[in-house]
């Protein structure tokens, strides 16, 4: 097994039903708790200095702690989610694109306002973003389109209106917030997925073209966005307001050389790059453990993604297929985003880097959808004689 | 191939090919391509520009403390200090430490702008500027302020108000050849004089120390210090003398007030032999501890004036913004106009004492000898001059050979000799007596002034004579006083022209010599018999001519007067005005020449009633700056036999004495004595000892008894001559100090008294008289 290719396995050598796999994919749950105890270990790293000024000097684990229980509370979700048979998920799509609907419009209501921008929501004392529920819903119900448009897909009815009025259905409410990150990730793992739902190409490059018109009137409307793709093309033009951001992050990726200052030794961490222990974790990671160190945990994630994908297509059915894609599309997506942020290759968007970044919730929440994906990849020979025909 | 089919049958059995296919490549696309760009803008960022990023972020991260250098001192030749450093206070703000330490911001600025006498709302603005980490509130306070404002902070236990130590340049001497010395401006930079001149030596290196310094200030465990040690600057010895620097300005300055002097002076002490300047000084003058203040009254009044015009507008008028520019401007001309050293950077009209220049020419090619002789009628027509020219006497100066010719400052002969020069020898001369081109003085902002083109006065068929012929007594062109002295230094040190200089060492702060100025000799310009001849008759001019009232006795002064109008300022109306410039360059000792002095008083005023020329004005002022700065620079006294009266003797203490030892002390100095009282030895003595007196003095000598103490009134004795004066003090009881022109001359009288008339002073006292020659023109 060790030789094998990540996509294509060997196995269809052995007859299909012995084995039937009752374990999840172990490859996958390797690379995922590699990935996490790695985040923690850089998390720590890059909030210590934070976590000591935000405490007065005493104490270096605040924010790990934090991260650490979450962690807890993911791998248990992810353990739990791990042993619920995807099929489960099918019958929630709509339940929880119902739920997620109005979480959102609830947000627009009773949201509470962090950092000015109303996107959180309180619910017994459990403070949350409704859009970490929506990302998931998303996939959740293109899954569940797909299965029922099969064929159809192809078609300009089934195929863009379906998709699209489904996906209008999450971000029109999420327009309303402002909020343009989930607005753009979502978008981009719509389009992932219909590609792989059998969407034809050329609506979704009109949708992409739609997208950048969107954006260009977007940014001529909007200052402050406007600001952004200033500070983006030339931060150095204002380095001590919209630029700081970047050219710290810079100056945190291009000091660390190729082996970086060590681990734990970063300068740029002592409040001189802002959201060190968060968006801009990756930073901190390649001023410590320079460039092989950040080119090892690169590989890990295009590893965890690849396996993802391996899964999806050794998915039993074409719901799960569909449903552990996506699910690996958003860590994809979200991954690739971050990076292109922090290294500048695009303008700063506020998506946090999976398993690394700080923030409790996206960390449950994304450990528990690598849960489905893991309960999944239990199916993972089975398909053959589950597929219902075309 | 066969696993190729085997594949494909897989996917078919899977049903949806095509989904395959899409998940492959989406795969693909996110799983590796995606990643592409960031790896290699890694690499870019990390490898290939890992230098330009490491060095900024280093710079990020590090906070650099200048240490500033010490500037250098400057020293004069005794090595009394002309310009160094104090220690003072800058006071800033951090607003951003203000701000989180939750700061009383306008309880603050009120408290603070009492203490540094500052707007509060001007403070208050500073501090709500966020985004800086300084803002400078207080600018070089002195000791007390800052200790204020330090126990303010303490008071209220306020962070966010700093003080950091600074240094001020101050100038102990104030005024003091303020236009040689210069000053520094606000960032510590050299800008005029010596200190502009010199700044790459004065100013040192900086030095800084770097720390890694975490932002707010937090501390970091991986941090490291650099120190880069200041290099103190480099001090300057001067050729400049304190005492002779302001010898020369007293003297100047009394000239300035006796003869209502308009638009100041400029005078300069040179050592005739190796260039060094030993005083230079322009009055009107400035103190460079508080460069932008107006010194001159005059000016600060119409200044004054101005002002108070404009803020009579009303606000954001045009006539107010007008008014207030044009005060700007005028204010920062008058500020220009008191730092210019004008023996440098101002070309005037040397008028007559340009013809030693001419005649010393002429002397050395052999165009005139002694013994040629000069008619001068008072005017003549002169061959290729279509005016007639007038001598500055009208009515002549009859016959006379050479020496009476430079005695008279007769300008009819300068012209014939000019004349019997030619324009090629002529020109060739002032060539060499370096007219034409700048001293090389170590000083910045010098100018050559201005002279003929060459052909204007070498080329008489062409363009006449008269070019050539008023060139020859120093009218219609100009050059600087520096130009002048040098050459008239060469002159008389036998015929060498040199490069003057003001510093004569640089000194590090180690004290190793970095740079030493020896005397540089450019050319021989005369022989030096013609020296030896011109050192004679520059003698007589003294003695027998124009400048009688430069008499100094006991030592052999030479020197020529020059009086010129101001032939390119005009007045409102296009007249030619008739300002005059009158001065004197003196030379001592004749015997074996060391100091050259000139003295030039820029427009003195008719409203004195005193004959505007160099040798009423002039002449006596270098003459009294020769009797201080002579003895001083240890130049020995020589006495002419007849002259008792002319030399002075300080008094020994004879009390104690016998009568027959005080006689013998006294006759020793040639002085004669009176005895009052019968005792055995001297009690008491009239004048007390360590006056001094005349030469012929008698002193009185009491014997047991005490000196009445009598009072008598100061006479008038303006107007009176040598003999008149002499018996009218002896009548009185008083002794007389005989300065300036110490000729027994009928001519030579009073011309002011250091006691004024009708004071009550004791028997006994000395009073000073200062003796001119009230006819002596030109």
């Amino acid at each position: 097994m060790a030789s094998q290719s990540l996509l294509y396995a060997k196995e269809n050598r052995r007859p299909a039903k012995k084995r039937t796999g009752e374990r999840v994919d172990t490859i996958f749950l390797l690379l995922l708790l590699m990935l996490l105890s790695v985040g923690l270990t850089m998390l720590y790293s890059a909030s210590s200095a934070q976590s000591m000024y935000d405490t007065g000097y005493t104490q270096s684990t605040r924010y790990l702690l934090k991260q650490g229980a979450c962690a807890g509370i993911g791998l248990a979700a992810m353990w739990v989610l791990s042993r619920i048979p995807p099929k489960f998920w099918l019958g929630m799509a709509w339940p929880l694109y119902g739920i997620s609907i109005a979480l959102l419009l609830s947000v627009l209501l009773f949201g509470e306002s962090v950092n000015g921008a109303r996107r959180w929501i309180n619910i017994a004392g459990l403070q949350f973003q409704p859009s970490e529920i929506a990302k998931f819903t998303l996939i959740v119900l293109f899954a569940r389109l797909t299965k029922g448009f099969g064929s159809d897909a192809r078609t300009f009815r089934y195929g863009v209106l379906g998709f699209g009025g489904a996906l209008l259905g999450i971000l029109v409410p999420l327009a309303l917030e402002k909020h343009l990150s989930a607005i753009m990730l979502m978008g981009m793992v719509a389009v992932v997925m219909m590609f792989v739902a059998g969407t034809h190409p050329k609506w979704l490059l009109c949708g992409a073209g739609a997208a950048v018109v969107f954006v260009v009137v977007y940014i001529s409307f909007m200052g402050y966005a406007g600001d952004r793709v200033t500070a983006w093309l030339h931060p150095e033009q204002d380095p001590a307001d919209t630029g700081y951001q970047i050219l710290q992050s810079l100056y945190a990726i291009g000091s660390g050389g190729l082996f970086g200052l060590g681990l734990g030794k970063s300068r740029q961490k002592y409040l001189y790059l802002p959201f060190q222990y968060n968006d801009y974790i990756f930073a901190i990671i390649c001023e410590e453990l320079g460039l092989v160190g950040a080119l090892l945990i690169i590989a890990l994630f295009a590893a965890l993604i690849l396996r993802g994908y391996w899964i999806a297509l050794k998915a039993p059915d074409r719901f799960s297929t569909v449903l552990a894609a996506g699910l690996i599309t958003l860590i994809a997506v979200q991954t690739i985003l971050n990076l292109g942020v922090v290294t500048n290759l695009l303008p700063s968007t506020g998506i946090a880097l999976p398993f690394f970044s700080y923030g409790g919730t996206a960390l449950a929440v994304n450990l528990g959808e690598m849960g489905i994906i893991l309960s999944i990849s239990r199916y993972r020979d089975r398909a053959a004689q589950q597929e219902e025909p075309l | 191939m066969a696993k190729r089919q085997k594949k494909k049958s897989y996917a078919r059995v899977r049903g949806d090919s095509g989904q395959q296919r899409r998940i492959f490549y989406t795969a693909l696309c996110l799983g590796l391509a995606a990643f592409v760009p960031v790896s290699l803008r890694l690499y870019s960022l990390m490898v290939t520009d890992y230098e330009y990023y490491a060095r900024l972020a280093l710079r990020n991260q590090t906070r650099t403390t200048t240490v500033s250098a010490d500037r250098g001192t400057i020293y004069d030749r005794n090595m009394n200090v002309l310009a160094c450093n104090k220690g003072v206070e800058n006071i800033y703000l951090d607003p951003h430490e203000l701000k989180q330490s939750k700061a009383d911001v306008p309880a603050i600025s009120q408290a603070l702008g009492e203490i540094l006498d500052a707007d509060p709302a001007w403070i208050a603005e500073q501090a709500s500027d966020l985004k800086m980490r300084y803002k400078q509130i207080g600018k070089k306070v002195d000791a007390q302020t800052a200790a204020q404002v330090r126990e303010y902070i303490n008071e209220y236990g306020i962070s966010g108000i700093h003080l950091e130590p600074g240094t001020m340049r101050t100038y102990p001497y104030g005024t003091l050849a303020a236009q040689v010395i210069g000053f520094t401006n606000d960032s510590g930079t050299g800008s005029e004089g010596i200190e502009a001149s010199y700044n790459a030596y004065l100013e040192g290196d900086a030095g800084s120390v770097i720390t890694t310094k975490g932002n707010n200030e937090m501390d970091m465990p991986f941090s490291y210090e650099n120190y880069i040690g200041a290099t103190q600057g480099c001090s300057l010895i001067l050729t400049l003398d304190a005492t002779v620097q302001a010898c020369l300005e007293k003297q100047m300055q009394t000239a300035i007030d006796r003869y209502a002097v308009q638009n100041g002076a400029f005078g300069m002490v040179m050592d005739v032999n190796t260039g060094e300047i030993l005083a230079m000084a322009t009055l009107g003058s400035y103190d460079p501890n508080n460069y932008l203040e107006i010194l001159d009254t005059e000016t600060v009044q119409q200044l004054e004036q101005m002002r108070l015009s404009y803020l009579m507008e009303p606000a954001q008028s045009s006539a107010y913004t007008a008014g207030k520019e044009a005060y700007a401007q005028a204010l920062h001309l008058a500020q220009l106009k008191q730092w210019r050293n004008r023996c440098l950077s101002d070309g005037y009209e040397p008028g007559s004492t340009f013809k030693v220049l001419t005649l010393a020419a002429a002397l050395d090619c052999g165009a005139v000898d002694l013994d040629t002789g000069f008619q001068c009628s008072g005017a003549q027509q002169i061959p290729g001059r279509a005016q007639l020219l007038h001598c500055w006497r009208s009515t002549g100066h009859g016959s006379q050979q050479t020496a009476q010719a430079l005695q008279n400052s007769c300008n009819l002969a300068f012209a014939n000799i000019g004349l019997r020069l030619g324009g090629e020898r002529f020109y060739e001369y002032i060539q060499k007596f370096g007219v034409l081109e700048k001293t090389g003085i170590d000083l910045a902002g010098e100018s050559k002034g201005v002279f003929f083109d060459k052909s204007l006065i070498v080329d008489t068929e062409k363009w006449g004579t008269a070019s050539l012929t008023s060139a020859s007594f120093g009218q219609t062109f100009k050059l600087t006083p520096l130009q002048l002295v040098r050459a008239i230094a060469s002159v008389v040190n036998g015929g060498y022209l040199l490069e003057p200089y003001l510093v004569s060492e640089v000194v590090d702060a180690q004290g190793n010599t970095v740079l030493k100025q020896e005397p540089t000799v450019l050319r021989q310009v005369i022989s030096a018999e013609t020296s030896e001849t011109m050192c004679g008759l520059i003698r007589s001019v003294v003695t027998d001519g124009t400048a009688k009232n430069a008499t100094v006795s006991g030592f052999d002064i030479g020197g020529k007067t020059g009086t010129s109008e101001k032939i390119d300022v005009f007045d409102e109306n296009g007249q030619r005005v008739q300002d005059k410039i009158v001065s004197f360059v003196g030379v001592a000792p004749m015997d074996d020449p060391q100091y050259i002095v000139l003295v030039a008083l820029d427009t003195p005023s008719r409203s004195t009633g005193i004959y505007i020329s160099g040798g009423v004005m002039a002449a006596p002022t270098v003459g009294a700056v020769m009797a201080d700065i002579l003895p001083y620079l240890d130049v020995e006294r020589n006495y002419a036999e007849d002259d008792a009266a002319g030399r002075q003797v300080i008094l020994d203490d004879m009390t104690g004495l016998t009568a027959e030892q005080a006689q013998k002390l006294l006759k020793e100095q040639g002085l004669t004595a009176t005895a009052v009282g019968g005792g055995e030895a001297v009690t008491a003595q009239i004048p007390a000892p360590g006056e001094c007196v005349p030469g012929d003095s008698q002193v009185i000598l009491y014997f047991g008894e005490d000196p009445a103490e009598r009072l008598v009134t100061v006479p008038d004795f303006t107007g009176m001559n040598r003999q008149q004066a002499s018996d009218t003090a002896g009548s009185l009881g008083l002794y007389i100090l005989v300065c300036g022109n110490d000729s027994l001359s009928y001519d030579v009288v009073v011309t002011a008294q250091s006691e004024a008339k009708d004071t009550q002073v004791p028997v006994g006292t000395t009073i000073r008289l200062e003796f001119a020659d009230i006819g002596a023109h030109d």
